[in-house]
């Protein structure tokens, strides 16, 4: 009889039949050890299991009579045993096994889970795992998208340090950030949506460069980046992570789940990070990096339903005190004009949740809330702000013959209130008048499998903005593999944004800054185009490439950019009168030798620029500040004999950046150098051992910006700067170059070389 | 020898799991765990799941069943019904693998479960196996 499908039955069956009969319990072990999944067969019962982790096995509900247990497992001598069941008489067998002399070569764990993969979508996704990201483990998400090619964490702040994600170019507000699909992050909460999400609770990120599916709405257009959560099945039992640097900054993960009665599955993860050490290396009397305590709480239920139809709940809560500033400041001067320091609170939680309605048809029901509080002062301007966004989706998901439909409606409120004018009625001043919009849509997607090489997938999604209007966003994605080995992707679709300019712009909040808008900003509109290749090759001893190139136009009309050149006391918003175009290509290589050695690179040509009229009427091309024209990443892994030691080398390089600096006598460079972040680290996994630790070194290369970024770091209440009637300091003998406290002139972290050590403790 | 191999050089014979449950011969069986986003299943497919050797032991003396552990199609076996089981947005497992793959506690692809010819489990692997490991364990069978 087929004990497979015994066993199959048996999982079906425990517990809705009642154990009248008798059963045989037992232990199964090899020199003391318990063994796990032993096959236990009892011949002529027709019944069989296999032992659990503590090498105990059950069989239960045995008619009385006369039955040969057989136990089995590879590696191992078989043992039979003559057995006779009497009725209600529950028996006990412990069983020892010898090892058989024909023992299989002993396998050595190998590979599981691809560090990057891309999954099988025409929209091009790639894949990173956990793994890759420890690689160069960073205490936060943020920090760990330095090492994907063609996205870049940038710091819009000196002081604070905080900062956004650039992809492929383009700033951060074009980047969409999500959780479990999820668009709980925005505007005010880019860096904390990736900050404070344990890294334990997090099984792959997706990132997809240029716009994705029409599920995800009209403002990624840079991309998308979608933290998907652990699953039960996935998740260890327990783990830790534990990390300091010689900096003194100690990173905490924790994670582990539960299984409630069978009721519920229960994830929990807790990040704990502190850094309380001030250091100010460049001798600006600043802090070179923004001291930081965070602690994060994420709870994911997973109910068990009847009819097996999904219904999760997820929650995150999250608490962060940053401050940065001159070295001698204490939470005394928060606020003050004496000491000049930049201190932010933070207070966040979310609600994530997706239930299937318990319908023949596949409905969807998705989920979530957030509410964001931000308590900061900016030297002594303060800055109050609250952004809630609540999120409802229904889809609905049709299967039939070659085509797979997905039609779904959304609906999204968001809230948002601050101290400043910005949130204030246009009438009266006084009055405040929150900002609020609704974003009510629907879309219908069709993945059509023309055959079984070609894949078409046409979108379309229809949002009404309450302050803008209607927004259509149509998508094309079509996959064709010549073979397993050759892919081609062809994507286009349109993007729609309107700007959020005071949760965008930093240097507006520092008060470094003012913001002009100069006209009533139209919506930006852009068109996107992508294609990409993949080609993988097998070698016969085992060794793989995967050779993946990309090559994307965006072309935007009415877009929105902030002019920080023509005067260097405002930011000035206006809608482009021409074209903005950001195109490139970018180049990614996966090598897995057979011995173990992974290599990972990446190369990207990035060419942003805008085409506008000068007042005498000539076209002139001009290139946005901050975007890098060559970047690359490499990651690579060495395999140290089979001792379980392993060696990691990753890196990144940046090619010169457009910097923002206070008119033509900043002595600051207007350009930033090449420069490159490397890192080498050390991993050591005792085989079979729960521990792991690991070790490294940081910024090998000891790269930092120029000392003197901030402008007038001296004077950061600008006390000493004479202004004329137009607001532009004018030069004088202790301002010889007409600045003022700048602290928004950042492109590299601040961080030099250093060490780090860590370990992890996995439980499965 | 490797010439008679050449003759039968054949494409990989695939079993689903419910003709499993209706065949008469009695054979070995080797289930393979995969999801499409499983470098390493594909890599396996694209090498040792192609060697001539390998192969050929296969169709001769095995059944060979590739299990997608995110398929959305149910599983009818007798009376008993297995299901996609979603987890979250455009994500989860089928319940079958889940069963039969999960190894402490964790459920890996790919993973390489043997049958004896009495359908009986007695190995389970989760991760990759590189030609040379999968030729010795076909062989202990």
């Amino acid at each position: 009889m087929r004990n497979l499908f015994i066993i199959l039955f048996l999982f079906v069956l425990s517990g809705s039949l009642n154990a009248q009969l008798s059963s045989i319990t037992g232990t199964i072990t090899h020199e003391k050890d318990a063994l796990e999944f032993v096959n236990v067969y009892l011949v002529g019962a027709d019944k069989g299991t296999i032992s659990d982790s503590d090498g105990h096995f059950t069989l239960s509900k045995i008619r009385p009579g006369e039955y040969k247990l057989r136990v089995s497992y590879i590696g191992f001598k078989t043992v039979e045993r003559e057995i006779k069941i009497e009725y209600g008489k529950d028996q006990v067998l412990n069983i020892e096994l010898e090892a058989s002399e024909i023992q299989g070569e002993e396998l050595v764990v190998t590979g599981t889970l691809k560090e990057i993969s891309r999954s099988k979508s025409a929209v091009p996704v790639e894949v990173f795992s956990p793994k890759f990201f420890q690689m160069n483990p960073t205490p936060s998400l943020y920090d760990a998208m330095q090492n994907v090619n063609g996205v870049r964490p940038q710091l819009n702040c000196n002081v604070c340090n905080t900062g956004d994600i650039h992809i492929n170019g383009l700033e951060g507000p074009y980047t969409m950030i999500l959780i479990d699909g999820m668009p709980i992050v925005s505007g005010l909460s880019t860096v904390y949506g990736l900050s404070g999400i344990p890294n334990s609770m997090v099984e792959r990120i997706e990132i997809i460069k240029g716009p994705a599916s029409s599920l995800y709405g009209s403002e990624a257009v840079g991309g998308l980046i979608n933290v998907i959560t652990k699953k039960p099945s996935t998740a260890p039992t327990f783990l830790a992570d534990a990390m300091t640097s010689f900096w003194g900054e100690l990173n905490l993960d924790l994670g582990g789940k539960f299984n409630l009665n069978n009721k519920a599955d229960v994830l929990t993860g807790v990040n704990i990070f502190n850094y309380s050490n001030p250091i100010d290396n460049n001798g600006d009397n600043f802090t070179d990096v923004t001291l930081q305590k965070r602690a994060s709480l994420f709870q994911k239920w997973s109910i068990n339903r009847k009819s097996n139809k999904l219904f999760t709940l997820a929650t995150r809560f999250l608490y962060e005190d940053r401050w940065g500033g001159e070295m001698d400041w204490t939470r005394d001067n928060r606020g003050g004009s004496e000491i000049y320091g930049e201190s932010i609170y933070t207070t966040r939680w979310e609600l994530i949740g997706n239930y299937q309605l318990p319908t023949t048809e596949k409905f969807l029901l998705s989920f979530s809330y957030n509410d964001h509080h931000q308590d900061s002062y900016y030297g002594d301007i303060p800055y109050f702000a609250d952004q809630r966004i609540a999120f409802s989706q229904l889809t609905w998901d049709i299967e039939k013959g070659k085509h797979s439909l997905l039609a779904g409606t959304a609906l999204r409120y968001t809230y948002y209130d601050d101290n400043t004018p910005a949130t204030a009625s246009s009438e009266n001043i006084e009055i405040n008048n929150p900002d609020e919009i609704w974003l009510p849509g629907i879309f219908l997607q069709n993945d059509i499998s023309v055959s079984e090489e070609t894949n078409l997938l046409l979108g379309l999604r229809y949002d009404y903005n309450s302050a803008h209007g209607n927004i259509w966003t149509p998508r094309v994605a079509y996959k064709h593999s010549f073979n397993q080995k050759n892919i081609l992707r062809l994507n286009a679709g349109t993007g729609f944004r309107v700007v959020n300019l005071f949760t965008e712009e930093h240097a507006a909040l520092t008060g470094a800054r003012e913001v002009i808008i100069a006209e009533e900003l139209k919506p930006e509109q852009s068109y996107n185009a992508n294609i990409n290749y993949e080609h993988k090759i097998y070698g016969s001893s085992g060794n793989y490439v995967r050779l993946d190139a990309t090559a994307w136009y965006t072309y935007f009309t009415n877009q929105i950019l902030p002019d920080y050149e023509s005067n260097s006391n405002e930011i000035i918003y206006d809608n482009l009168d021409g074209f903005g175009v950001t195109q490139g290509f970018t180049l990614n290589a996966d090598i897995e030798l057979n011995s173990g050695i992974k290599i990972m690179l990446g190369g990207s040509f990035i060419d942003v620029h805008t085409v506008e009229k000068d007042e005498s009427g000539i076209s002139q091309r001009n290139r946005p500040l901050l975007t890098e024209r060559w970047t690359g990443t490499w990651a690579v892994s060495l395999p140290v004999s089979r001792s379980g030691l392993k060696v990691d080398y990753t890196g990144n390089l940046y090619g010169p950046m457009k910097l923002p600096v206070l008119g033509e006598n900043d002595p600051r460079a207007s350009e930033s150098p090449w420069w490159s972040l490397q890192n080498i680290q050390m991993t050591w996994n005792p085989q079979n051992s729960e521990l792991e630790f690991y070790a490294g070194v940081k910024n090998l290369l000891n790269f930092t910006p120029p000392s003197n970024s901030i402008s007038r770091s001296n004077d950061p209440f600008d006390r000493g700067v004479v202004f004329d009637g137009d607001g532009n300091a004018l030069a004088t003998p202790n301002n010889p170059n007409a600045l003022t406290f700048d602290p928004s002139y950042v492109y590299a972290p601040n961080q030099g070389i250093r060490g780090f050590i860590g370990f992890r403790y996995n439980i499965r | 020898m490797v010439s008679s191999v050449g003759v039968y050089s054949q494409e990989l014979e695939y079993t689903t799991i419910e003709e499993l449950y209706t065949k008469t011969e009695k054979r070995p069986a080797l289930i393979f765990l995969t999801a499409e986003w499983c470098t390493y299943c594909e890599k396996m497919k694209n090498t040792s799941f192609e060697e001539k050797q390998i192969v050929q032991v296969l169709n001769e003396r095995f059944y060979f069943v590739e299990f997608d552990i995110e398929q959305k199609e149910e599983i009818k076996l007798g009376d008993t019904v297995f299901r996609y089981k979603p987890t979250g947005l455009k994500t989860g497992t089928h319940e079958l693998a889940e069963i039969i793959g999960t190894i402490d506690g964790v459920l890996n692809t790919p993973t390489i479960i043997l049958l004896n010819s009495d359908m009986e489990i007695v190995y389970r692997y989760g991760g990759y196996l590189d030609t040379k490991q999968l030729e010795v364990l076909l062989e202990s069978i």
